[in-house]
């Protein structure tokens, strides 16, 4: 045997290949050392990326009430239930008997707790190629406890599935839709205090870190961190619930009847705080699903658009303007309720006072401009104060003029115009307007509000601070906010901008404001036992458009001695009946203030004339001998008396039956017998003065209640009766006529 | 002859103090101790990290978390039982059957190309089944070549310097052998071949400048898998190394997988059994990428660990070689211990993304059957080697 290896082998295994081999692992070493040291964070956080799933537990969004805490929107958790059609006839051959049975079974079950429809759910079990076939959408904890108790039941774990998911409910709809606004897919606050206030409502969310395979499958190992999420704050609105109804009753009443081109709206404000205690906007809209367009008319006209851009474009323009908050996002010229304006302005630089007197001709022409007053003829001398009630033009360019520009603007400044009120919504805009350096044509044009424009809140704003002493404060929508447990986080304190003008003129326009209301006995903005302070106003839109369109507007403060409560209603471009404010807007604002002032505890102070045309209740007579039932009416304060029908001693049916309102000089008719109820025929008295349609339907032995303006004046009309012309109707039974008086602003 | 009797002398002088039995057993010498707890510190090291490594996919496949660690240990204990009975085998025994083991492996190296014996696994007929186990005719062939090899070498002597004998019959062997095994197709047993049987040559006494004409064969084999599968599919192989996680797909995904495995490992790990990518992320990652899950677990720390072992394997495998008493011996041993480090060197590279992704596993750690009864078997033979190492004091 040759002995051995030669020392050449040896030298080339122990030299030359083990110094490459050494080199190799060197490499191998190296490149260890860079990937898990110098390149550790990435890998790590690509691991993590993979590795780990992050689970969201969502944050209850907080609640919104109202001042009364009354809910306005609210989080509920609801349930989408699915099925896997795939899943069930996992293990069974298609066509078999038990995959048939099986499939009928949970069908029937499902249809059972969903209450919908069986064949539909079973057609959608044999969809084999399906995981997922949506048969229960959003569906409430109970409905959602009855399916997992149906799949416990039946070992449905993979062929049923239940998502849970948090919806935002809204449970008086359309109530202060443009105020609260709505939410998003993500519960993400899109519009109104949900947008605005969306990071106190929204909380924070926590969530979960688990491991997972490459199946996202969790891991068996117990590597779980958790971060508990923080519930949001809830709000306590200053809105009230039924405030706001009474207003929206009232703004629908109006829009159905004057059909407003550009929608309307109206705010109720405590004049001294600033707080929102109603703010309605029409077209308004359902909180619980805002994309559906609420305007049929617009919602027909959009969807008759061939193109398809075209309606999209328009469709989203209707949804935003339907979103839109009017009160705060919508400018426009003032007209005369910016008078009040200008009169606290002149007062208090002491160019105007009460004793003041005008010339009215009728227009006033500078540069070439010919500015009408809504009297024609002109209203010759006038005083300051009639100048305010008959919102004459001239009278207030002169006052204007005799303010100038540069102490015209301050005060424009002063009261809130040039700035946003500052309330807590979105989309505030501010309008435009002439500066310091205004001409004297802009000067005359913005004395009547017909050349700058504000929102309505900016509006009411001011002539809160006119009213309130003369304090500009700052409007606002959340009084408090609240912690998950209910406990007051924070409050909202007043916030008083600055004094405009002194309490002393405040107090004169005050005064010059009631006389506004009470003008001829009490025009359409009066209300029965209270004392109102109020300005309409009619704009045009634009000036020099070919067809003349307009704006009418109505603001009142009440009471007048101590006002409380500002209540304003806007309509953008009635197209039919009439156009002025103080016809359209006064009676819609006397409602509101009719409704709320009782409501917030002011009670009527009647004067002896209203005590006289007060209405009361018919007694219950029947039964009763002729003479004591006379004698009953007596006693009831009823002065007409009775009309006796028919040869029985004691009474057998009377009209108006007993709980009837009528009027204290009303007439009861009484029915001794059984002989037939007397009936007349029901005349036209729309047109007529209220005394004379008062005249004449008495001598039909019917009974008339009056309602809406009680100005003795020739301009007011009888606008509607309750009982239609040509009506065969018993005598005594009570008309309702609706008045309103035919006033220029 | 003399320093042959010497040295048995002096064996018997270190039996008795061993208190052996040297006298009734004088065949039975001891075999290198460190050596086989080199080994055995390998195996247990690697039983464990198929077990951290396994249970999660053996969990999804079989539904029993245990599957492949049960069937791991029991081909470990097998191919140790192997190993040590081998040890007993005289290495020149395989000397007298080189051509017939070549002979064999061949032939199951052409049995496995026919479909039907061949079992194709991951779209490569490599696999030739017996009842339930399984195994590769490449390992066996890896085998045969050493055998082969060595014995020509130990043959040829002074000869291999010469072109017609210290190259031309290895070089035909080794494209038979590629072409075959190219059929499977088996790039990686084919490199792993070429590389062990080139290392050999070298060794041997062939000429460095014949090596140059083996690496003109590499640019043709790439020319010809240019002309082939075209530029692109170059460009992209090159660009899945290069950047794999610019575009992650069916083929970069277990080199993403496998660095990411490293790199979150980190310096220390995340802790024995605490891996995460074994949850399926990382394929099969008890086999051919199971030092990435033992990088993940125990950080770079436990990786020059492997990396280590595997230098001690090699150093004690070398010294074997070295005091092997004939050529075929030092071959024989240096040819076993160049296979299991290339192996690793390049399971590791592989691993590591140092070299593009082809399918090699990492010895006495990989989970796989018959191939680590394969090695424990030229463990024995080593073993057997480093018996007469004593016996031929050098």
């Amino acid at each position: 045997m040759s002995a051995g290896t030669p020392v050449k082998m040896k030298k080339r295994l122990h030299r030359n290949v083990s110094v490459v081999a050494a080199l190799l692992v060197l490499v191998i070493i190296a490149n260890l050392c860079r990937i898990s040291i110098f390149q550790y964070s990435f890998y790590d956080n690509y691991a993590d990326s993979q590795q780990l799933r992050s689970e969201t537990i969502k944050a209850q969004r907080g609640t919104i009430y109202d001042r009364n805490m009354e809910v306005l929107a609210q989080s509920a958790t609801v349930w989408d239930v699915s099925i896997s059609p795939k899943d069930i006839a996992t293990g069974y051959t298609e066509g078999s008997a038990e995959l048939t049975a099986k499939r009928e079974t949970l069908s029937k079950g499902l249809a059972e707790i969903l209450g919908g429809e069986y064949e539909d759910i079973l057609a959608r079990t044999e969809k084999t190629s399906s995981q997922y076939e949506l048969v229960g959408k959003k569906v409430d904890k109970e409905t959602a406890d009855a399916v997992r108790s149906f799949i416990t039941e039946n070992g449905y774990t993979n062929e049923i599935n239940l998502t849970e998911n948090v919806e935002r409910y809204y449970p008086n709809n359309e109530l202060a839709s443009s105020v609260i606004g709505f939410t998003g897919s993500d519960l993400q606050g899109l519009y109104g205090i949900e947008s605005k206030y969306d990071d106190v409502l929204k909380g924070t969310d926590g969530y979960v870190v688990a491991l997972k395979n490459a199946l996202s499958e969790n891991m068996p190992q117990s590597y779980e961190q958790r971060y508990d999420p923080v519930d949001g704050n809830s709000l306590r609105l200053t809105i009230d619930e039924n405030i706001q109804s009474f207003v929206e009753k009232t703004l629908s009443d109006v829009v159905a009847q004057h059909n407003p081109a550009g929608g309307a709206c109206a705010i109720v404000m405590d004049c001294n705080t600033g707080a929102v205690l109603a703010m309605a906007d029409y077209p308004n809209y359902n909180l619980n699903d805002p994309f559906t367009i609420y305007d049929e008319a617009l919602a027909q006209s959009i969807s008759e658009i061939a193109d398809e851009t075209e309606r999209k474009d328009a469709r989203s323009a209707a949804l935003s303007d339907q979103w839109t908050n009017k009160n705060v996002s919508y400018t426009y010229h003032p007209g005369s309720t910016f008078k009040t304006v200008v009169a606290a302005a002149a007062l208090e630089e002491g160019k105007v006072s009460l004793s003041s007197s005008f010339y009215c001709p009728g227009y006033v022409k500078m540069s070439g401009y010919t500015m009408r007053c809504n009297q024609r003829s002109g209203h010759g001398q006038i005083s300051f104060t009639d100048a305010l009630v008959h919102s004459c033009n001239p009278a207030f360019i002169n006052i204007g003029l005799s303010l100038g520009a540069e102490s015209f603007y301050e005060y424009y400044c002063g009261f809130g115009f040039t700035e946003k009120t500052g309330i807590d919504l979105p989309g505030e805009q501010v309008g435009t307007y002439y500066t310091a350096d205004m001409a004297d044509i802009s000067l005359a044009s913005s004395s009547f509000g017909q050349s700058q424009s504000v929102t309505p809140l900016q509006l009411i704003t001011a002539v809160c601070a006119v009213t309130n002493g003369g304090y500009l404060v700052e409007p606002y929508v959340v009084e408090d906010v609240l912690d998950a447990d209910g406990n007051v986080v924070s409050s909202h304190e007043t916030q008083i901008r600055r004094q405009v003008v002194s309490e002393e003129t405040s107090a004169t326009m005050r005064s010059l404001m009631e006389e506004v209301v009470n003008a001829d006995g009490g025009t359409n903005g009066s209300v029965k036992g209270y004392r109102i302070a109020a300005k309409s106003g009619t704009s045009q839109k634009t000036l020099g458009a070919e067809t003349d369109t307009y704006i009418a507007s109505y603001v009142a403060v009440a009471p007048a001695d101590d006002p409380q409560i500002a209540v304003y209603v806007m309509v953008d471009e009635p197209t039919s009946g009439d156009i002025y404010g103080g016809v359209i807007c006064a009676p819609a604002v006397a409602a509101i203030m009719a409704d709320t002032l009782p409501y917030l505890g002011y009670s009527p102070n009647y004067s002896e004339e209203e005590l006289e045309s007060m209405e009361t209740t018919v007694p219950l007579l029947t039964g009763r001998d002729v003479a004591g039932a006379k004698n009953k009416l007596i006693a009831s304060g009823i002065t007409g008396g009775a009309i006796v029908k028919g040869s029985g001693d004691s009474v057998v049916r009377q009209v108006p039956s007993s709980g009837s309102k009528i009027p204290k000089d009303g007439k009861v008719i009484l029915y001794t017998d059984d002989s037939e109820q007397e009936r007349v025929t029901m005349p036209n008295v729309v047109g007529l003065t209220p005394t004379a349609a008062k005249q004449q339907l008495k001598q039909y032995n019917l009974n008339v209640t009056i309602s809406g303006s009680t100005s003795s004046s020739a301009k007011t009309k009888v606008q509607s009766q309750s009982i239609a012309e040509g009506t065969k109707v018993a005598i005594g039974t009570v008309v309702e006529l609706t008045c309103v008086s035919e006033t220029l602003d | 002859m003399a320093s042959e009797t010497a040295g048995r002398k002096k064996m018997i002088r270190a039996s008795k103090r061993t208190g052996e039995h040297a006298a009734a057993k004088p065949k039975q010498k001891r075999f290198d101790t460190a050596f086989l707890i080199i080994i055995l510190i390998l195996l247990a090291y690697g039983v464990i990290m198929v077990f951290s490594a396994s249970y999660p996919a053996a969990l999804q496949k079989t539904g029993n978390s245990l599957h492949f660690i049960s069937q791991h240990v029991l081909f470990v204990l097998a191919g140790i039982a192997a190993m040590l009975l081998i040890s007993r085998i005289d290495y020149h025994f395989y000397r007298r059957f080189a051509y017939i083991i070549f002979g064999v492996a061949l032939l199951l190296l052409i049995l496995v190309a026919i479909p039907g014996v061949g079992r194709v696994l991951n779209n490569a007929r490599r696999w030739i089944y017996i009842g339930p186990i399984g195994f590769q005719p490449s390992e066996i062939m890896k085998f045969a070549v050493i055998v082969l090899f060595s014995h020509l070498i130990a043959h040829y002597q002074k000869r291999m310097g010469t072109f017609k004998k210290g190259v031309l019959p290895f070089a035909v062997v080794l494209l038979v052998i590629a072409v075959l095994m190219m059929l499977e197709p088996h790039l990686s047993g084919t490199i792993l071949i070429f590389g062990i049987g080139c290392i050999m040559m070298y060794i041997g006494g062939t000429k460095l400048r014949y090596f140059l004409a083996i690496g003109g064969l590499g640019v043709g084999a790439i020319a010809g898998i240019i002309a082939f599968k075209g530029v692109s599919y170059i460009t992209e192989r090159l660009q899945f190394w290069l950047n794999p996680f610019a575009d992650i797909n069916d083929k970069t995904w277990q080199t993403v997988q496998s660095l990411v495995a490293i790199g979150s490992g980190g310096l220390l790990g995340r802790g024995i059994g605490a891996s995460r990518q074994k949850y399926l992320y990382l394929p099969e990652p008890y086999n051919d990428f199971i030092f990435a899950i033992i990088c993940e677990e125990l950080g770079l720390i436990g990786a020059l660990f492997v990396i280590l072992l595997f230098v001690l394997f090699a150093v004690r495998g070398f010294s074997i070689a070295s005091k092997a008493p004939d050529r075929f011996g030092f071959m024989l041993a240096t040819g076993i211990t160049v296979q299991i480090c290339l192996q690793a060197v390049l399971n590791i590279a592989v691993v590591t993304n140092t070299i593009p992704n082809t399918g090699i596993s990492l010895p006495f750690f990989s989970y796989g059957g018959t191939a680590i009864m394969m090695q424990l078997g030229e463990m024995g033979i080593l073993l057997n080697i480093s018996r007469h190492a004593f016996m031929e004091k050098t």
